[in-house]
Formats: structure tokens, sequence, C-alpha cells
């Protein structure tokens, strides 16, 4: 290629660079397809966190509408009492009263919606829907939607989802009951926005939805509309707080929703820095091919430095490169994220329904934020992982061409320098680890660090294990057994990287299998020790780890007469009002099934003690729970009881708990009854006398119980079986990142490997012409693969323990605020070593291939 | 007023020997079937409109509510019954249709400046409640209330709309015979037990605008029809049931957005109930309740065809000082037009100013309003307000008086075309 200088100057680098580009179309593909691949999976987790999170606002919304503020009670919710006097007494015109619940719609199969009892005179400033109602139908609905008992309101789409139309019952399940309604009109929401709002809503009168739900004279929130400016807005608030009745406060109508986002929060980043993972792998991926570029290219470099080709133009040449294929690698990122996006979708919301809210997501949108943002991490990662590299370039003198040996001298020379990097940063890591505070950000932050860390250090390593197995393949294979590791000391330039990537990608595998693995045990175990019941009695609910729905408090005794029973023992979530720390979920036990067997972090004594303490008027609180708010055995937490006032609370213990992250307060039953009315119970576990076989008497109670009782009745095994499920579901997204993580460092191998086998191919043909053998060199050429492979493996080792146990003792404590017993399995690290071969072995085959054809003649004469 | 005996009534039963117009319940029933049915409206339409009444679906619900609402399963007003007080005085949900009816002209007691106030009560059944099981909610009900409340300023020319709307139930509006209460949420007519002479305690505010007062009755109800038994059309069941309370005494305050007037003056009560859907072939009405300061009042109203003509039931009432009523037929009076007056919210060209005569009587007074924008800026656009009256009282002696006049179909299209007229 002859350049034209000095016109054109730009447009004959451009050419050089697609000349180079081209005759190496692989490695240029690779790149991009790295790139590709990080940006895929930054934005599919991007789109399903997103879209997890919009749809929760969304039906939010719609139900919270345009309020400011709203008015919330106990746990009972409030007396409607309390609306008249608003509107009657204070002339409080901006106010409207909610009554809520969820119910099962038979016709959707069981789906669960948002049953919305509103005043239609009271919406208009605050919900749109009966608004949209106006085409059409809003003339006879309003009539019977007020004055038919069992009126409700569907939007037109989930009415012909459920194929219904005015006038057709519509089934509904709330808890033990089933009520018929009946579709009084249809709502047609004039845009699309009211259209996914009223998605997941069946609207009601006030009155019908009180019926309904069973919660008459009661309601469930009063929104309120306050006008701007603070002294407007206190003016308004004021006399309002003056009458509230104890129990009942004034809260932001936007704290809902915080709370909703802060509580998916470290779910939502834990698997967004997963993602950040996969276009790490990908940029020392970049990183790797920009250099090697570079180097391949030296002789090129040197001629356009003697035409007058500036270093600042070298420089931009090479970013530019790097800033092309990497705009090529994300482009495709895009769309190959959008994909995965949807599928991702469903494993995000799938576990935010397990764990958090019931959230249903039908449409993906697709922001531009996300899109851009993936893009642009796409370029920035391609042209930041080329900085080096350009660098590098830039230091080639003028027509000189500098001999590879020094390029590789110099690297072996900086092995130490990125050793005493990596002492560095995994200093910088610890030190970002001990700042105290439970910031998760920062708990990844050092995390990454200490990976990069092992990164840095990889140079030194690889030299070391070189010089150390050298002697072992010397004697196993011979000549290119002692040749093998020498070449890879010597190519470290090339090869440190690619086992430095292979490494990074493996240890990420080893430290999230090892951490899933123990937490999976962890949970087993917590199951066999709290489950300590054989038949478990819930109301059908959508999730296996919290119960919505009450249960007849008569259905307790009547199963306590059953035959073959021996004990009975209720249990119910409640949710309560603590003046420091706000709204609590609180779970009244008749006994603890646990018994002897709950496992507490700390108590006053062993468990039957802390019975009995909690018979006297102790709490004790899940492990979450006292890390979320600082408080520990001995403490007092404060409880706004329904009789008696706000009553202190001595902590008895800190249990185990992996149920809920937002933490528990475990109440013994009478104590609970004592200061609160509520009568209601929530599950029921049976203890069966011995012999008996569970299994067989969950299907037996469940036949007895059909069609007059719609109860869930699940076996203790069957319920540790749902309960796992969750647990894997959960973890199903995880799995698909690591798998991911592991396509993008394989794709970094290969186009290491391919690149410096071919890149070495004069050497190869040097080898051939004094005397080796076509299989001699591909045996070389797989052995160097194969160390790299190894190299990498054995390095993941100590990189995926060092990982796990921070997202053990760091990530997930700060996340989540439980404790993970570690439980490691030997065989993960001998799969991870396997992997990483596996995968170098693999990488290595077509290079060995394309070296067994090698011209021996025309490779020389090159040379 | 609630505790009236029914003898006070019985001289004036009889003396009206022609059923009562059936325009005048035309008039008021249609305006509270159609108050009811726009605001139902403003309801259904999107929050975020201005005018709520307008759009949407508006002209469906009117249709709806007011026209074409079936009246099976209500009670009819089928004959004359006894009205007894107070248990007549409370809201008879047994009937579709229901109003309470107060207007007045007052004077601040220290210099005599003038206001008007208005503060109607609509109640409206949305289904019969016959048959039905009883619900168990608070907030169950099929009965609909709505509210309208002005006052007029002439001191300030300013004149204050507002309205409210609610279920007649959870406590949020309502009505009861005894003791005598109708309320829409903060607004309430209620017999106040616990002052002197029990009267009818008033109160209302919307924005700038409220007004506190005690009524007290001057006269006795006037029961109107035949013993309250009103009929407006051939058919048995097309009447309603109705009396007025003709001149209240009325004290109190009133707020502007100038400061709080302690006020006098009088004022007037009407109580009708119905079930009935006229099908309408007016285009609008001009009513008139003035009392005069020789003691007597004068009621008339003409409904206006949609031709340009007078209907044939146009009519009105001569209350004596005694309480005696004298029915007057549309040859009985004469209502001319002095002036015009252009709404710039609504475009609409009201008459503004009239000259009343009623030869029998000797009557012949020019009326003009205190403020001559008076129209009702709620769901549904009319204009109804305070006037003044001067004049001959017969015998060529001059009279002076007050009152006020309600005036519809003047706005145009959506804002006041008369409801169901399509």
């Amino acid at each position: 290629m002859r350049p034209r200088l000095p016109d054109g100057r730009a447009r004959a680098l451009a050419q050089i660079a697609l000349g180079h580009a081209r005759r190496h179309r692989l490695q240029s593909a690779l790149l991009v397809l790295g790139v590709a691949l990080g940006v895929a999976v930054v934005v599919a987790i991007d789109l399903a966190n997103g879209s997890a999170l919009a749809a929760f606002q969304l039906s939010t919304e719609a139900v919270t509408g345009r309020a400011t503020h709203r008015i919330v009670g106990g746990r009972r919710g409030l007396d409607e009492d309390l609306y008249r006097r608003l509107r009657v007494e204070l002339g409080v015109r901006t106010s409207a009263p909610v009554v809520e619940g969820q119910v099962r719609v038979k016709a959707l199969g069981g789906e669960t919606l948002t049953l919305l009892g509103v005043d239609p005179f009271a919406e208009p400033p605050f919900r749109g829907f009966l608004g949209s109602a106006g085409q059409g139908a809003a003339s006879d609905v309003l009539a019977p939607f007020l004055a038919r008992p069992d009126a409700v309101l569907v939007a037109r789409d989930l009415a012909a989802r459920a194929g219904v139309g005015v006038g057709d019952p519509l089934t509904l399940t709330l808890g033990p009951r089933t009520v018929t309604a009946t579709v009084a009109g249809l709502l047609a929401p004039a845009d699309d926005l009211g259209r996914r709002a009223l998605d997941g809503l069946i609207l009601a009168d006030v009155g019908t939805a009180q019926a309904m739900l069973d919660r008459v004279g009661r309601l469930d929130r009063i929104d309120l509309l306050a006008p701007e400016g603070d002294a407007a807005r206190a003016a308004f608030l004021d006399p309002i707080r003056r009458i509230l009745p104890p129990g009942a406060e004034i809260v932001p109508a936007s704290a809902s929703q915080a709370t909703v986002a802060s509580m998916t929060e470290a779910f939502r980043l834990n698997l967004t820095a997963l993602s950040l993972l996969a276009l790490l792998v990908g940029m020392f991926l970049i990183f790797n091919t920009m250099r090697f570029s570079v180097v391949q290219r030296r002789s090129t470099l040197a001629v356009l430095r003697a035409l007058g080709v500036t270093r600042r133009e070298v420089f931009a040449l090479v970013l530019a490169e790097a800033a092309v294929l990497g705009a090529i690698g994300a482009a495709l990122g895009l769309a190959l994220g959008v994909v995965l996006g949807r599928g991702a979708v469903a494993l995000v919301t799938q576990t935010i329904n397990d764990l958090y809210f019931s959230v249903t997501v039908r449409d993906v949108p697709l922001p531009v934020a996300t899109l851009a943002r993936g893009a642009f991490l796409g370029v920035a990662a391609a042209v930041a992982a080329a900085l080096l590299p350009a660098v590098e370039a830039t230091s080639v003198p003028p027509v000189t061409a500098l001999r590879r040996s020094d390029v590789e001298a110099r690297s072996r020379a900086g092995a130490p320098r990125a050793l005493a990097a990596a002492i560095a940063c995994a200093a910088l890591g610890a030190a970002v680890l001990a700042l105290p505070g439970d910031r998760v950000d920062l708990g990844f932050a050092g995390m990454a660090a200490i990976v990069l860390a092992y990164a840095l250090a990889t140079p030194a390593a690889t030299l070391a294990l070189m010089a150390a197995v050298a002697p072992v393949t010397g004697r196993l294979f011979g000549p290119v057994g002692r040749m093998a590791p020498r070449d890879i000391g010597r190519a470290l330039s090339r090869t440190a990287v690619a086992i430095a990537a292979l490494m990074v990608a493996v240890c990420v595998s080893i430290g999230v299998s090892l951490m899933v693995g123990s937490f999976r045990v962890t949970v087993e175990r917590w199951l066999a020790d709290t489950l300590g019941a054989d038949i478990f009695v819930s109301p059908p609910s959508d999730s296996a780890t919290s119960v919505s729905g009450t249960l007849d408090p008569a259905l307790a005794a009547d199963l306590a007469a059953l035959d073959g029973v021996a004990g009975v023992s209720t249990a119910h979530q409640a949710e309560v009002v603590s003046p420091e720390l706000g709204r609590l979920a609180l779970t009244a036990l008749a006994s603890d099934i646990a018994g002897d067997r709950r496992p507490y972090l700390a108590a006053i004594g062993p468990p039957a003690a802390v019975w009995r303490a909690m018979l006297d008027g102790a709490v004790v609180v899940s492990e979450p729970f006292a890390r979320r708010h600082a408080v520990g055995v001995g403490d007092r937490l404060q409880l706004d009881a329904e009789r008696g006032g706000t009553r202190a609370y001595a902590i008895a213990g800190v249990f185990y708990d992996y149920g809920s992250e937002r933490g528990v307060v475990y109440m013994a039953d009478p104590v609970y009854r004592a200061g609160w009315d509520d009568d209601r119970i929530s599950s029921i576990a049976l203890t069966l006398r011995p012999g008996r076989d569970a299994d067989a008497f969950a299907s037996d109670l469940r036949r007895r119980l059909a069609g007059r009782v719609d109860v869930n009745i699940q076996s203790n095994r069957g319920l540790r079986a749902a309960v796992m499920g969750v647990f894997d579901r959960a973890f199903a997204i995880t799995a698909a990142l690591q798998v991911l993580a592991i396509a993008v460092a394989f794709m970094g191998v290969l186009a290491a490997l391919l690149a410096l086998q071919l890149e070495r191919g004069r050497e190869f043909g040097t080898l051939r012409a004094t005397g080796m053998t076509e299989g001699q060199v591909g045996a070389l050429s797989l052995l160097e693969t194969t160390l790299m492979g190894g190299v990498a493996g054995l390095l993941s080792w100590p990189a995926g323990l060092t990982l796990a146990l921070l997202l053990i003792y760091v990530i997930n404590r700060r996340s989540f605020g439980w404790t993970i017993q570690t439980a490691f399995e030997p065989a993960t690290f001998a799969q991870a070593l396997g992997l990483a071969v596996g995968a170098a072995v693999l990488a290595g085959i077509y290079p060995a291939l394309r070296l067994r054809r090698l011209p021996i003649a025309r490779v020389l004469r090159e040379e | 007023m609630a505790s009236m005996p029914a003898d006070h009534r019985r001289p004036f039963a009889g003396r009206h020997p022609r059923p009562r117009p059936a325009a005048r319940r035309a008039r008021r029933l249609r305006l509270g079937a159609a108050a009811a049915a726009v605001a139902t409206a403003a309801v259904l339409a999107p929050g975020c409109r201005p005018a709520p009444a307008d759009g949407v679906g508006s002209a469906d619900v009117v249709d709806y509510l007011s026209a074409r609402t079936g009246t099976e399963g209500f009670a009819r007003a089928a004959g004359p019954r006894p009205i007894r007080f107070p248990a007549d005085e409370g809201p008879h949900e047994a009937f579709q249709t229901e109003w309470w009816y107060y207007t007045g002209n007052l004077a601040a007691v220290d210099d005599g400046r003038r206001f008007g106030f208005q503060l109607t009560f609509f109640r409206r059944a949305l289904a019969p409640a016959a048959g039905t099981t009883p619900r168990p909610s608070r907030w169950s009900t099929s009965q609909v209330y709505l509210a309208h409340f002005t006052v007029t300023d002439a001191a300030a020319g300013r004149f204050h709309s507002g309205e409210r709307l609610a279920r007649g139930g959870a406590g949020l509006a309502g009505a009861a015979a005894d003791p005598f209460k109708v309320w829409v949420e903060a607004w309430s007519a209620a017999l106040d037990t616990h002052a002197a002479a029990a009267p009818v305690r008033l109160t209302a505010a919307d924005g700038p605008a409220a007004i506190d007062l005690a009524l007290r009755p001057i006269k006795p109800p006037a029961l109107h029809g035949d013993a309250g038994y009103s009929r407006k059309g051939p058919e048995p069941g097309n009447a309603s049931y109705y009396y007025s309370y003709p001149r209240l005494d009325a004290t109190g305050t009133v707020t502007t957005a100038d400061g709080v007037f302690d006020v006098a003056g009088l004022a007037w009560m009407d109580h009708e109930w119905s079930t009935s859907a006229l099908a309408p072939t007016q285009v609008g009405w001009d009513w008139f309740s003035l009392q005069l300061d020789d003691g007597r009042e004068v009621m008339v109203f003409q409904l206006r065809e949609g031709d340009g003509g007078i209907a044939p039931e146009s009519s009105g009432s001569l209350i004596g000082r005694d309480g005696a009523v004298t029915p007057l037929g549309r040859a009985d009076f004469g209502l001319t037009p002095t002036g015009r007056w252009t709404s710039p919210r609504t475009g609409g060209v009201y008459p503004s100013g009239w000259r009343l005569t009623v030869p029998a009587a000797g009557l012949d007074v020019a009326v003009e309003p205190l403020v001559r924008d008076q129209e009702l800026d709620v769901g549904f656009k009319y204009w109804e307000g305070a006037v003044r009256v001067s004049g001959t009282g017969g015998d060529g002696r001059p009279v002076a008086g007050h009152g006020y006049a309600e005036l519809t179909g003047y706005a145009p299209a959506a804002g006041g075309a008369l409801p169901g007229a399509d």
C-alpha cells in the first residue's frame, strides 16, 4: 500500500486502517463480536430492569394518580368516617377515598389484578380512567356503577383477554372467598399509557369494593392533592393532621414508589454489575486485539512516521480504528441486546414477582436512553481499551522498525511493573471495601479493583508458572514441550492479556457459582430447620415466599380435629407501625414450629428460652431487619399497638431468615392479639402423627377441601420444593449472565490465539524448514493454547474464591442483609479449570489447523 | 318552618282551581335533572378539562339522566296527598328527582350594601331503590346530590358561583326530615334546634365567598296546586308534590373577598319532588320570584318555545299579605325585556332588565339585575341572580322590593342549551 501524501492524508490513513482490517478479517470480526456481546448483555439487563420497574411504576401511577399525598392508616386502614370529616367538616375537596385489594380472575387463568374501589365523584382531579370512559359507554355506566351491588369496570383490552363483555359475570377470587362481579362497562383509554395503566385494574365503586374485599367501614387510604408551595401545602395539610386518628399519617405519594425502587435496587444493581462484567471481559478482548494489530503493523507505522505522519496522527489512527470497530460491535450488540432483553424481562419480572411484589410486564418499551447508554458503553469501552496500544503505536520510531523481540522484552520487563500495579490495585480494593457503611456500589467497586488486581498479576504469574511447568512438559513432550512454555513467556504481550481475559471470565463463573451454591445450601438447611411441620395451608397466592391473603380462623380448628393431625400452629402476617421505623412486617406465631432448631444469629438463650420470653411480650427479628434498622438483642422495638398505644417490645433474638430482605418481626400470637384487634390468620401448619405420610395427607386434604375452601395445601417437601423453585428462578438470570461472560471471554481467547499463532507463522515456517513435522508444529500450537487455558484456570481459583467470599460477605450482606453460610463445592474448581482449558483448546484448534497448511517458502521469503 | 302546622296551608288549598302550570314544574324539574346530569357528566369527563361539562359524552349522559331515564320502579305523584310537616321536608327517595331551593336578598346591617345568594340542593336517584337488597357498605347508594351556591355583591359588582356533587351515602350528602337537614359535603341547610325559634341555618363556602344565615319563616308555606299536588300534564302521574316558603327572615353573615358582612334580609325557599320525564319542546325559560315591600310576593315565569313564542303554560302566583295565593295565568301578566347582556364566557345573549305588569293587582314594575353578570359558571350554564324591583303597586302607590330571576336556554350549545331538547 502506497500512501499518497500529503494530500488526502486522513483518507490515506483511513485506507491503511481499512486495508489492515480487510486483511485480518477474522481478527476484526472477533473484536466486533466481543464488543457486540458485551453491549448486548448490558442492554438486555438494562431493558429487563427498566421494564420491570417501569411496569411497576405505571401500575402504581394508575392507582396513585395525580395525588401528592395520601393518608394511610394502620394495619386495618382508616375508618371511613375520616373521609366524611375531611369533606363535610373541613371542606377538603381535593381528596379521594380508595379501597384496594388483590383479586384473582378466573377468566384470566388466575391472574392477579388490583381491585380499585373509588368514588367517581371524587375521582376527576386524581385519576383519569372514568374520564376516558366518556366515549359511548359512559352514559350507561355511572348509574349501574353506583347502584348495582356487583358492578365493575374493566379496560376493553382486559375484557377481551378475559373474553367478557358488558353485562357478563366475572368471577373474582379474594383470599378464601369467591365473588361474582358484573362487567357494567368497558373503559376505553385514550392513549397507550392509559391502556397500560388500566391493564392490571378492575375498577369498582368504593361501596362495591368494600363489600367485595370484606372491608366495610374501612378505607385503605385517602388520596390528597395538596396545592403547590410550602405555605399553601402546610395550610392544606395541617388542619387534616389535626383530625387524624391515632395510627393514621399523611405520607407523600411519591414515598411508595421510592420504597419500591429502593426495595429492588440491590437486586437490580447486582444484575447491572454482572452485566458490566461481561463488558469488562469484552474490553480485555479489545485491548488485546488492538495491541496486537499495532505490533503487527509496526513496519507500516514506521514507514508512515518516516513519511511525515505525526505521532498524534498515529495515535488517532489506532483510536479511530477501535472506535469504528467498537461502533459496529455496539450496533450489533444493541440489536442482540433487544432480543436478549425480551428473554431477560421474563426472568427478571418473575424474580421480582417472587421476591418483591406483583408486577405484570406485557410490553418491553425500548427507551432511547438504554440504547444510547449501550452504544456509548460499547464505543467507549473500545476506545478506552485501545488507549494503551495507541500510545504504544506512537512510540514506533520512523523507518527503523523495531524487532518484535524488543517489544516482548519490554513486555517481560513490564511484568514486575504490572505486579506492582496489581498489589496497589488490591490494596485500593481492600481499602474501598474496608470503608465504613453498607454501600453496595462501593462493594462492587472494591470487588472490581480486586479482580483487576488479579488480572494485572497475570503476566508475572504466567512467567512463574511457565518456568515451573517447562521441565514437566519437556519431559512429557520433548522439544515441543520445552518450546511451548518458553514461547508463551516470550509472547507475553499478547498471551498475558488473553490469559487474563479468560481468567476474569472463569473466576467470575467460580465466584458466582460458589456464592449461589452456598446460598442454596444455606436456604435448604434453613428450610429444613425452620419448616418444622408436615403440612402447610395458606391462601392461594402467586408467590411461594409471601402470603397476601387470609384464611378463615375456623379452619384451624377444623383441621386440628382431623384424624392423624398431632398439632396445629397458625401464623399471621401483618403490618404494624413503629413510630421510629415506619411500617414493619410482623408475623404472629401461635408457636414456633422450628422449635429448638430455630437458628439464631444472636439470642438471649436457647430457642426454648427465647420462646418463653416471646410469650412474655418479647419479639425476635430477622437478620435483615436487625441489619437494616441497626438493632440487636437487648434493644427495644417501639410499636403502635391498637390497644394500649405505643409499647416497647424487647428484642430477644435475631434469627436467620432468607424469606424477606425487608426484614420481619416475629411476635407470639397471644401478645399480638392482645395488642392488635385482629383475629385473622394467614397460614396454618399441621404436624402429623408419626407414621403419616405428609404428601398423601396433603393430597387427601386437597380432595376433601376442593370446592369448599380455596386454599393452598402443601406438604413440607412440596413447600421446600416451591421455595427452592423460587430460588432457582431468581438465579436463572445470573446463570445466563455467567454463560454470556464466558462466551465473550472465549471470543477473546480465540482472537488472541488466532492472532498469536498466525503472527508467529514466520517462526513456525522456520521451524518447519529446520525439519519440524506438520504434526509437531500443530502439537506445539495446541500445547501452547492448553497451557494458556491451564494458567487462566489455575489463576482463576484464588481469584474466584476471593470473589465468592466478597459476594457472600460484602455484596449479599450489604444488598440483602443476610448471612450466607459458605459451602464450597470442590467440583466447581475442577469445572472451572476444565472450562478454561476447554475454551483455550477449542480456540486453539483452528489456528493449529491453519499452521499445518503453512506455505513454508512464502513465509520464509516474507521474513 | 319545619314545624309549620298543616292548618296553615289549608286556606290555600282549593283556591287553585287549575292545576299548577305544568311548565313551572317542567322548568324546575328539568333544571334539576339537567344540573344533576351535567354535573354527572363532569364526573365522567376528563379531570384535566377546564370546563367539565363540555365535550366527551356529556350529551349522552344528559340524555340518559334527563330525558331518557326510565321512570320504571319509581313512585309517581299519582294524586293529592296530605303534605305533612316536618315529615315531608326531608327526602322522598322513592321519587326520582327532588330539590331544596334557597334564594335571597340581603343588606349589610351597617351600610346597607346589597347581597344576593342562592343555595340549591338537587337530589337524583340513579336507580329505584324498591326491591333491591340492602348493601353492606354505607357508600352504596343510588342517590346523587348536587348543590349550587352563588353570592352576588352588588356594590363590588361581583358574582361568585360554585357547585358540589356527592353521593347520598357515607355521610357525604343527604337529607333528613326531622330535624330538617340537607347537605352536600360542607354545604348545608339544617334546622338549628339550639338557636332561638329554631331557624334553618344555611352554611356554604366556596373560594372567597361564604354564607352563614339563619332563616325563619314570616309566612306559612304555600302549597301549590291541589294542596301541594301539582299537575303538569294530562296524565295523573305527570305531576309533583310542591310547596314554597315565600318569605323567610334571613340574618347572619355573608363573606366576600372584601370581608365578612353582618346582613339581614328576605329569602325564598322551594321544595319539590316528583318522578317525571317531560318531553321538552321549549328552548328555555325566564322565571321571577319578587318580594315586595307592601308585603306581597309575585312569582311568574314564561316558557320560550323553539319558534320564539311563549308557551301557554307560562303563569305565576300572587301571594297576598295574609299568605293567600292567587294564580296568574298566561294572560294575567306581561313581561317585556328592557335590556340585553352578552356573556363573556358562553357568548349567550340574555335579557337584562324587564317591565313586569300584573294589571289585576295594579302592579307595574321595572325589574333590574343587581349585577348584570350573574351567570353560573358551573357544569350547567344558566343565569340566576338577584334583582331589584321598583314601580307602582296598585292605586298608584309606589312599590319596591327585591327578588331573584332565573334565565335558561340563552347560553349556546354545550354551555346552556336546554339539555335533552335536541
